[in-house]
């Protein structure tokens, strides 16, 4: 089974040096296209590798590049930015490639930014990442001090500025377009669109945001070609992905396996099962604002279409695993406590939606629960919603909820009835 | 246009318009927070959410906000379906979530879009159980309270702020539920136009902290149309009033002034007319004393002494009153008596502005066509102090490039955010050829800072260069750089706008305008045009009066020599301001009887030998013609027992016997109201052929009934004055005006109503309610009476004062927004205006030994003042920017001032930025 992003990691847990990375090939990718690809064949080539955003969407990396407006007469300066603002709740594969591997994320900035004859690239970094921030740093200057950045790239007539951006650290800033709002120095909140950030993006100049993991399959790709990476997915999806497990299971983690992997084997085969003692009572597949998906679903694989037939979504494939001793009352009140706490405040519904919502959990959870507040998280859900709020924060936010209310709605009912958590009076 | 179904009635509506703003004009109610139509779409509130379907067949559809959704021609929507009308009760569920219950004890309750929007919405019963998130207020100076809890996060007052105003102190802090909206410390807001966020928060936020002090409910108020006295922008605004007092100042929708925007000297100066000055009763002044006299009397004395041939009497009109009342002081003293009341050096600018309209058809720019421009040169004139509502347009004169960059990229115009976003960097040039920097450096492209003199020496260089010839000798390679790129930016441009002023009073720099003005007109360009004035009614009265206080001084010496006695009577008018104190004096000496005609106790009310009260603007009706050369009428507020000045001296006119020899008086004494007045200006001066259609006469009506200037829901009459007389007073009549002091009548016609209001609609924002489309002109619009320039004979271009060049430093008029004459009486105006600062360049400060806010004694003429220093490094070597005060030197008034520098014997404490805050309890 072939690792391509991270069969290389040390196991000492130290970043590859640009020396170690280059003796594995690096950086070949990025002067095999210097030397003689033109920006559009990189651009098809990762088009037909199909290769899709790992941040959550999906979205087709290639599609997105060829929004932007290339050529003679195309606007500069043009933007690339790696978004590296890992917060998802649940999500530290990311982490993973930016502490072990820089070398390969920034190859893989590079190509893009060649892809899109970007004029300047910037790793938006989330804050807390202080490791990942030194190893960046020391990669960007051995880059630079190696030629590979900075005017005229070995020999060639490209040139490419590449800054590392550490964030002031806010969920929202994984939205590309808040993200690039907090990069120009402004209030972090989305943007309406059209227009695309590709024609009016950062400084209001064509930007392509993409995230670190998917950056980093590019090297991967130019170097074994779109075939290849098609061929690393199981069934419909292509290439390998970065999944993760948390919560009580044997061994957290993460680890690259072919997409449509069936969750079962991540689950049970990498985390090594439930903890002695716990069920499984279900789990979210993608992360913290993905619905709910029980037992029953363990044996579905891991792609975009199959979790979302089922109801949820991969979103950044890192699964939250909830047993069945932990209340699921009290983990949606932490999720919507955190989604609320993160809410950017531009629109109505999640800014004064979301904390309704931990409101009302709160007090569920804490015995002071009615019957009618579950009608009136269930109208929430629909009032955040799908297109009800400016981006999808608030309806991410609602995912955990609407499904943990489909699925335990006695675990709701018995906090109320009960004026307590069960869960709690039986751990005592 | 384009046909759209909106709960399958179909529409034809503007395709260029969001549907937001396509359903509110066609008189549809959506409810709506974050958009405003000077400010456009941003989508945050959500609240304007209607269901959008795919075609015929779509029986779900899908939820879209209005106000981001562009018209698409045949576009089915559904505004009253459930889906979307519960949502949208939803959106104000959860605004209301924090927002207090305090609605009967606040000062927006009555008048409050939010108030409006919920009731619209349907939205009734409370559900959340939680606690409600709480604020700190901040203290933000004297015009604005800050009430955060109300806050719905709507954040239209930031984006009007920050992005329409380009103010730096007010933003949006914290995140989630917490957003807050204010500064990052308490203080003073920064900007000139605060005042509007009164008007732009939807809820009670921001409220007008001089109204709060004397604070009446919407309903009760007493209001009219009117004019701002306090520049020569013309301004419409909506005075109100009750118990005799004027509580405050509300915008005036113009849909080619002022928009739905004014600056905080013209919301805020209205407290002159509560003011301690404020004179009530005539009298007269000798050596013995001072002795109550009544004003009649005094006028029949006036007459007397004009009828006198011993006697010479000589009138002074004023720039800040109305043309009736100019007109008829012109009347009774004779146009040969009759003198401008304007400093010799803007006498001669504004003499210039008459000229140069003589010769032009499209006459002078309204700040519309203004932001419509995409270029601009700006000579001289700081008109961001001078006229500050100009600054505003000029600032969307700047967005027109990134503006057209959106166009392009198919951005429609109202996207606010992606426009913004898109054109960061992009502006329209506006250029400064200026003495100093101003308030527009932060939109300035190039900054060329040069004394008064070569100001004009490079405007005259550049309007020869752009017509073909030799800039000019004597000239710097940096002047003739800037001259050379100058010229190729008003010719790139489609339509530049020049803009001068009378600030500097510096008439050769107007002389210049019109050489560049004809020049690029050669060259197949059609600039825009516009020279600042400095009052009210500056323009009008310049075209009225023929001379001014040197031929005043001539006429004078003249008469004396004959052996008369000479007096003065004086309008509205307080002569430090227009005069150096040595010609002060010389007039005094002159003139041994001065009477005058005033409202307020100023400097030459002191000096007067008998005062006539008269009342403000608010109190009667008139006309002023503003710096684009439009006259505009303004109607009372409030009734009086004080009769304006045309009518006391109509009256006067109609006590004498005879006319004897002055036919004149027949005419006076023959208006029965300021119809009349305006009748006979009419067909006196062809120049004001047509300002009888300045605003409704005395006998409009609309179905037979006046106008209203109460709200049909006023309260009535009160308790309020039992403690004199229980019985109950019949409203005043007003015999000058189709308006009534009282609820009867009908709302007068469009822009001329007296508020607006409409069913469901009790803020501002029922406007919609009055305008052809949402954000466009009153659907009952009258047309611009702009003043017959070309009726004007040539007057001829007086000669040029020339400066004496041997003077030690170069003095240049330093203008700020919170110092004007009347506005200046408003305690929270005056307030505003801080310590007199005097400019001084680093060279000169270097070698003074003197750093900012040190202090240094001024003395000029018998005057001598300690006041700061601020070093500014914008001004050339050897100059002085001096403060516009009285007791300074002022501009236009002193062709050659000796001024001089001395270090202070007393110096000046250091200031200290007072903060008062809602925890020390300084706050309310």
């Amino acid at each position: 089974m072939e690792r391509p992003l991270t069969q290389h990691l040390k196991p000492d847990g130290s970043a590859l040096t640009l020396a170690e990375y280059r003796d594995l090939g690096g950086y070949t990718a990025w002067k095999t296209a210097l030397d003689g690809m033109a920006p559009d064949e990189v651009v098809t080539r990762v088009k037909d590798a199909n290769l899709r955003g790992r941040g959550g969407a999906g979205f087709p990396t290639g599609v997105k590049w060829s929004l932007v407006p290339r050529g003679e007469g195309a606007p500069h300066p043009k933007y690339m930015v790696a978004n590296a603002d890992e917060m998802e709740p649940g999500a530290f594969k990311d982490r993973l490639l930016l502490e072990r591997h820089p070398h390969q994320l920034l190859e893989g900035l590079m190509l893009a930014a060649y892809a899109i004859e970007a004029d300047v690239a910037y790793v938006f970094l989330r804050g807390e990442y202080v490791d990942a921030a030194r190893r960046l740093r020391s990669a960007i200057g051995e880059a630079y001090a190696a030629g590979l950045l900075g005017e005229h790239i070995l020999g060639s007539d490209y040139s490419l500025q590449l800054h590392l951006h550490i964030s002031a650290g806010r969920y929202i800033c994984g939205e590309e377009t808040a993200l690039i709002n907090a990069l120009e120095g402004k209030r972090a909140t989305p943007r309406a669109k059209p227009p695309f950030p590709q024609i009016s993006g950062a400084w209001g100049q064509p930007t392509v945001v993409n995230n670190v993991e998917t950056l980093c399959n590019v090297p991967h790709i130019i170097r074994h070609g779109s075939d290849w990476h098609q061929g690393l997915g199981l069934g419909e999806e292509s290439g390998t992905k970065l999944f993760g497990v948390s919560g009580r299971v044997c061994r957290p983690g993460a680890w690259e396996l072919p997409m449509g992997t069936p969750i079962r084997e991540i689950l049970e085969g990498c985390a090594g099962g439930m903890r002695e003692g716990y069920q499984l009572k279900g789990f979210l597949p993608g992360g913290g604002s993905t619905d709910f998906l029980l037992p029953e679903h363990l044996d579905l694989p891991m792609t975009y279409e199959s979790i979302g037939k089922a109801g949820s979504r991969m979103g950044t494939g890192t699964l939250i695993v909830l047993d069945d001793r932990t209340c699921p009352v009290g983990m949606v009140l932490n999720l919507e406590r955190f989604f609320a706490q993160e809410s950017c405040g531009w629109c109505t519904p999640c800014r004064d939606g979301l904390p309704w919502t931990r409101q009302l959990l709160e007090a569920i959870e804490s015995g002071q629960g009615r019957h009618e507040d579950l009608d009136t998280l269930a109208e929430h859900c629909r009032f955040m919603g799908p297109g009800k709020t400016f981006c999808a924060l608030a309806p991410g936010a609602m995912e955990p909820l609407q499904s943990a209310l489909k699925h335990f709605r006695s675990d709701f009912e018995r906090h109320i009835e009960e004026h307590s958590c069960p869960y709690r009076s039986s751990l005592s | 246009m384009s046909r759209i179904l909106i709960d399958d009635r179909e529409y034809e509506v503007n395709p260029q318009h969001n549907l937001l703003q396509v359903i509110l004009s066609l008189g549809l109610n959506l409810p709506y927070f974050c958009w405003h139509p000077a400010l456009g779409s941003v989508g945050s509130c959500r609240q304007c959410a209607v269901t959008q379907y795919m075609d015929e067949n779509d029986s779900r559809g899908r939820l879209v906000v209005a106000c981001m959704t562009p018209i698409q021609d045949g576009m089915r929507i559904g505004l009253d379906e459930a889906q979307a009308s519960a949502f949208r009760a939803s959106v104000i569920e959860a605004l209301m979530t924090n927002h207090p219950h305090d609605c009967p004890v606040c000062e927006e309750g009555g008048e409050c879009h939010l108030q409006d929007m919920t009731e619209m919405s349907g939205h009734n019963l409370r559900r959340y159980r939680g606690l409600k998130r709480t604020h700190r207020n901040q203290y933000l100076g004297p015009f604005i309270n800050h009430e955060m809890n109300r806050c719905i996060a709507c954040y239209r007052c930031v984006r009007f702020y920050q992005d329409y105003a380009g103010g730096r102190d007010l933003s949006a802090q914290a995140s989630h539920n917490h957003v807050y909206f204010g500064r990052e410390q308490d203080g003073v807001l920064d900007s000139p136009f605060s005042g509007n966020l009164v008007e732009v928060c939807p809820t009670g936020v921001f409220t007008d902290r001089t109204y709060s002090r004397h604070y009446s409910r919407k309903w009760d108020l007493q209001c009219a149309p009117s004019v701002c006295a306090h520049c020569a922008v013309g301004c419409n605004t909506t005075p109100a009033q009750r118990y005799d007092r004027i509580l405050r100042i509300s915008n005036r929708y113009h849909h080619q002034l002022n928009g739905y925007f004014l600056c905080d000297r013209g919301r805020f100066g209205y407290d002159y007319s509560n003011a301690p000055e404020r004179l009530r009763q005539g009298y007269r002044r000798s050596a013995e004393g001072t002795d109550i006299a009544d004003a009649s009397a005094l006028l029949d004395e006036l007459l007397e002494r004009i009828r006198d041939p011993a006697h010479a009497v000589f009138a002074i009109g004023s720039p800040r009153a109305s043309l009736e009342n100019n007109f008829a002081l012109s009347t009774l003293a004779g146009p040969e008596h009759f003198f401008a009341g304007i400093a010799a050096g803007e006498l001669q600018c504004l003499r210039r502005y008459l000229s140069l309209a003589a010769r032009r058809d499209s006459g002078y720019a309204t700040l519309r066509d203004i932001e419509q421009a995409d270029a601009a040169l700006i000579i001289g004139e700081d008109v961001a102090a001078t006229s500050p509502r100009l600054a505003l347009s000029l600032r969307q004169l700047v967005r027109n490039r990134s503006l057209a960059r959106a166009r392009e990229q198919k951005i429609a115009p109202w996207q606010d955010a992606a426009v913004r976003n898109l054109g960061q960097h992009t502006r329209s040039p506006l250029w400064q050829l200026v003495p100093c920097g101003t308030a527009l450096d932060d939109i300035t492209e190039r900054l060329f800072c040069a004394p008064v003199d070569e100001i004009s020496r490079m405007a005259r260089a550049l309007a020869h260069y752009v017509a073909g010839e030799e800039a000019g000798t004597g000239l710097t390679a940096a002047q003739l750089a800037w001259i050379e790129d100058a010229a190729a930016m008003l010719s790139q441009a489609r339509q530049p706008l020049l803009l001068a002023g009378c600030g500097l009073a510096a008439p050769d720099q107007l002389d210049a305008l019109a050489e560049l003005e004809q020049a690029l007109r050669d060259r197949g360009h059609e600039p825009l045009l516009y020279v600042g004035a400095m009052e009210s009614n500056s323009v009008g009265l310049a075209a009225l009066a023929q001379q001014g206080f040197d031929e005043l001084t001539v006429a004078l010496e003249q008469a004396r020599a004959q052996g008369k006695a000479c007096s003065l009577v004086i309008l509205e008018n307080n002569l430090q301001r227009r005069l150096a104190p040595d010609a002060l004096a010389r007039l005094r000496g002159l003139a041994e009887h001065w009477l005058v005609l005033e409202c307020l106790d100023t400097d030459t009310v002191q000096r007067a030998d008998a005062l006539i009260p008269v009342p403000t603007q608010f109190e009667q009706q008139g006309t002023l013609v503003n710096a684009s050369g439009i006259a505009q009428r303004f109607q009372a507020v409030q009734s009086t027992e004080c009769a304006p000045p045309w009518q006391q001296l109509s009256r006067a006119a109609a006590r004498q016997q005879s006319s004897g020899p002055h036919a004149r008086w027949a005419q006076l004494a023959g208006w029965h109201n300021s119809d009349a007045v305006r009748h006979s200006l009419a067909a006196a001066v062809p120049i004001f052929a047509d300002i009888e259609r300045a605003g409704p006469g005395v006998e409009a009506r609309i179905h037979g009934a006046g106008f209203q200037r109460q709200s049909a829901r006023a309260s009535g009459r009160t308790a309020m004055h039992a403690y004199r007389q229980v019985r109950e007073f019949p409203p005043p009549a007003d015999h000058d005006s189709p308006y009534r002091f009282s609820m009867e009548g009908v709302p007068g016609p469009g822009a001329a109503r007296a508020s607006v209001w409409a069913p469901g609609w009790n803020s501002g924002q029922a406007l919609n309610r009055f305008q052809q489309e949402a954000g466009g002109d009153w659907r009952e619009t009258a047309d611009l009476v702009r003043l017959h320039f070309e009726a004007l004979d040539q007057p001829p271009a007086s000669p040029l004062s020339t400066r004496d060049s041997a003077q030690q430093w170069q003095l240049i008029p330093c203008y700020e927004v919170f110092v004007e004459e009347l506005s200046g009486y408003a305690p929270a105006v005056a307030e505003r205006a801080g310590p007199a600062v005097l400019g001084i360049d680093a060279q000169s400060a270097r070698r003074l030994e003197v750093n900012s806010w040190d202090s240094l004694e001024l003395h000029y003429g018998d005057c001598s003042q300690t006041l700061y220093v601020q070093v500014d490094p914008s001004l050339p070597a050897g100059s002085l920017a001096i403060p516009q005060r009285p007791g300074f030197w002022l501009a236009g008034t002193d062709p050659s001032p000796a001024l001089s520098l001395r270090p202070a014997l007393q110096p000046l404490p250091r200031p200290v930025h007072l903060i008062a805050s809602d925890k020390g309890g300084g706050h309310g």
